[in-house]
C-alpha cells in the first residue's frame, strides 16, 4: 500500500490568504514546512485558478482537492470544474448539505437531484467528485429539528435517515467520493476508525483535525472544546492509522479550525505529528 | 448472561424526591426488568433504611452509588454502613464539587489527595470508591499529563476504581476501547447511553445524550473491550429526556438487552473455535 500523501488544508490559514501575494507567500510557506500538497478553498476571489495552479506547480505542490460551495453548484459548475483542472486537482469537492437541507427527506432528495448533474459533469471531465462529510450528515432529518423536539427514529436504526447513508445509496462507488473530518466525526459521535472503514473505496482524501479539553464554563454540560494543530489534542491519530490503510487513503490534510497560536507553526506541528505516524 | 442490564436513578431524579415516588420508581423498574440500579440524586430526606426495604422488596441489587463527596468526607461511617445495609460495595462520585474542577489539574491532584484516606478506611471495609468522570478529566497538566492518566495511575487500583460514560468518552474524542483496557479489572460499572444530534435554533448541530439505541454508538466493540476488562453493569443512564424517562428507560432497556445477547452469542462462537 502507498504512504499517504499529507497536504495542508489552507483553510487553516485563511487569514493569511487575503491578498495574491500573501496567497503565493503561503504557498511558499506550505512547501519550505514539507507538505507534499494543499486543499484548496476559498481562493477565488482572491487569485485566478490559472495563476495559483502556476505558482503551486513551480513549487511542485500538487493539490488533493478543491471545494467548492453549494452556490458554485448551483450556478457555475462549470468554473468549479475548470479550476480544478487547472490545479490538476486528485479531486473536485461539490458543496455540502448546510443545516438548511437537512430538514426532511424532500430537502436531501431536492439537495441529491441537485447535484447529480454536477457530479456526472465532474466525471465527464476527469476529475473525481467528493462530497466533504459535515456532522449534519450524521443525524436524523427532520423538519425544523431542535433540541427538544426531535423526532424518535426506531432504536438501532437512526442511521438509516442519515443523509451520508443517503448520499452513499444514491451515488454508487466511483461516481461519488467522500472527505471525512476526523473532527466532525467526533462531533457527531462516531468511532473515527469505523467511518474510515466504511468509505473504502470511496475515499481518496481524509482530513485530520484535532481538539482539546480545556477549563470552561463550570457547567458541566458544557466543557470548552478547543480546536487545536493535529496531536496537541485528544485524538488518537495512531489507532485510526490502521483504517487509513485499510482505506487505501491517497491523502491526509492536515489543519486546525481555530489556531490559539500562529496558524502556521500548528500545521508545522500537525505535520510533524502525522510524518511520524506514517513513517 | 455476563452483563447485568442497571438503571442509573439519575435518570429519574425527578420521581426520587420523595419516599412515594421513590417506591413507584422501584417498582416501575423492577417491572420492566431491570435487575439492578444505581443510585444518584435521592433526596437526603429519604431515609436509608426506607431504601434498604425497597431493595428487598422488588428484588434490585445497588450496585454503585453517587454519594456527595461532604458525605464521603465528613460521614464515612455512615455511609459505609448504608452501603452494606443495601449490599453495595461501591461507593461512587457523580461529579466533583467546582472547588476542585475549577482549578483544572492541580484540581483534581489535590481531590484524589483529599480522598486517600476515605478511600482506605473503604478498602479497610471491604469496600471500593468509584470515580465518574465526564470528560472535564480531559484536561492536560502545564506538562501535557492528562488529569484521567493521573487518577489512573496515581490511585490505589485496588480501591479507587472508574465509572465511565459512553456519552463523555466519545464527546472528548477518546480512544474509548484504549482507555477502557487501561482500567481493565478497574471498573465495575460502565454509564452506557447514546449520542444523538440535533440543531439549535441556530441551525448549529449539538450533540446531545439520547435514548440507547437511537444515536450514533455502536456497542458492539465497546462491550467486547468491557467483557474482558471485567466490566459487569452497564447502567442506562440519559441526562435528559425529551420524552417519559420512564419510557426512555424502557426502550432503553430493550435496545440493551439485544446488544447483551448479541455479545453473548458472538462471546460463545468465540470459545467454541478456540
Amino acid at each position: 500500500m502507498t504512504k499517504p500523501k499529507i497536504a495542508a488544508q489552507l483553510y487553516s490559514v485563511r487569514e493569511y490568504c487575503k491578498t495574491e501575494q500573501d496567497v503565493y507567500r503561503t504557498f511558499e510557506h506550505i512547501k519550505a514546512m514539507g507538505f507534499d500538497g494543499v486543499e484548496i478553498e476559498g481562493l477565488q476571489s482572491v487569485v485566478s485558478a490559472q495563476k495559483a495552479a502556476l505558482r503551486l506547480q513551480s513549487l511542485n505542490l500538487a493539490v488533493c482537492a478543491t471545494r467548492g460551495s453549494l452556490g458554485e453548484v448551483e450556478t457555475c459548475p462549470e468554473r468549479m470544474i475548470e479550476d480544478a483542472l487547472c490545479y490538476n486537482a486528485q479531486e473536485c469537492g461539490i458543496g455540502t448539505i448546510k443545516s438548511m437541507y437537512n430538514r426532511s427527506n424532500a430537502t436531501i432528495e431536492q439537495y441529491m437531484d441537485i447535484i447529480a448533474p454536477v457530479v456526472e459533469k465532474i466525471s465527464e471531465a476527469g476529475l473525481t467528485p467528493s462530497y466533504a462529510v459535515l456532522p449534519h450528515d450524521f443525524m436524523p432529518c427532520a423538519d425544523m429539528v431542535t433540541l427538544k423536539e426531535s423526532k424518535r427514529p426506531a432504536p438501532g436504526e437512526a442511521w438509516k435517515n442519515y443523509s451520508f447513508y443517503r448520499l452513499m445509496d444514491r451515488f454508487s462507488p466511483g461516481t461519488l467520493n467522500f472527505t471525512l473530518d476526523t473532527l466532525w466525526l467526533v462531533l457527531a459521535g462516531l468511532d473515527v476508525s469505523d467511518s474510515i472503514r466504511q468509505i473504502k473505496g470511496r475515499s481518496n482524501v481524509l482530513r485530520f483535525r484535532d481538539h482539546k479539553i480545556e477549563i470552561g464554563p463550570r457547567s458541566i454540560n458544557h466543557p470548552n472544546r478547543t480546536p487545536c494543530e493535529v496531536g496537541g489534542g485528544l485524538l488518537d491519530f495512531a489507532s485510526f492509522m490502521p483504517a487509513v490503510c485499510e482505506a487505501d487513503i491517497q491523502w491526509i490534510t492536515v489543519g486546525q479550525e481555530l489556531a490559539a497560536r500562529d496558524p502556521f507553526e500548528c500545521l508545522q506541528l500537525g505535520l510533524n505529528h502525522v510524518r511520524s505516524l506514517i513513517g | 448472561m455476563h452483563f447485568i442490564p442497571t438503571a442509573q436513578i439519575f435518570t429519574l431524579r425527578k420521581y426520587t424526591q420523595t419516599p412515594e415516588d421513590l417506591a413507584m420508581c422501584f417498582r416501575r423498574l423492577a417491572e420492566m426488568g431491570f435487575p439492578a440500579v444505581q443510585l444518584s440524586m435521592i433526596s437526603p430526606k429519604i431515609p436509608a433504611d426506607f431504601i434498604t426495604s425497597l431493595r428487598q422488596e422488588y428484588g434490585l441489587d445497588i450496585c454503585v452509588t453517587h454519594t456527595p463527596l461532604n458525605r464521603i468526607f465528613n460521614d464515612l461511617p455512615a455511609v459505609i454502613q448504608e452501603h452494606k445495609a443495601w449490599n453495595c460495595p461501591l461507593v461512587g462520585l457523580g461529579n466533583p464539587p467546582e472547588r476542585y474542577t475549577d482549578l483544572g489539574y492541580d484540581g483534581y491532584a489535590r481531590l484524589v489527595e483529599d480522598l486517600r484516606p476515605a478511600v482506605a478506611q473503604l478498602k479497610e471495609n471491604g469496600m471500593k470508591f468509584a470515580y465518574h468522570s465526564h470528560c472535564h478529566e480531559f484536561q492536560r497538566s502545564p506538562s501535557g499529563r492528562l488529569v484521567y492518566d493521573m487518577l489512573i495511575e496515581d490511585t490505589d487500583p485496588e480501591a479507587f476504581t472508574f465509572i465511565q460514560d459512553t456519552f463523555w468518552m466519545r464527546y472528548g474524542g477518546l480512544n474509548h476501547l484504549k482507555y477502557i483496557e487501561k482500567v481493565k479489572g478497574r471498573m465495575d460499572v460502565l454509564h452506557v447511553k447514546d449520542f444523538t444530534l440535533a440543531t439549535d435554533l441556530l441551525g448549529n448541530v449539538v450533540g446531545g445524550t439520547g435514548t440507547l439505541g437511537e444515536g450514533n454508538i455502536d456497542y458492539a466493540p465497546i462491550l467486547r473491550t468491557c467483557r474482558q476488562a471485567g466490566v459487569r453493569y452497564l447502567a442506562i443512564e440519559q441526562d435528559y429526556c425529551s420524552r417519559d424517562p420512564f419510557d426512555c428507560m424502557s426502550d432503553a432497556l430493550t435496545w440493551l438487552n439485544r446488544l447483551i445477547e448479541e455479545n453473548e452469542r458472538e462471546t460463545a462462537v468465540q470459545e467454541a473455535q478456540l
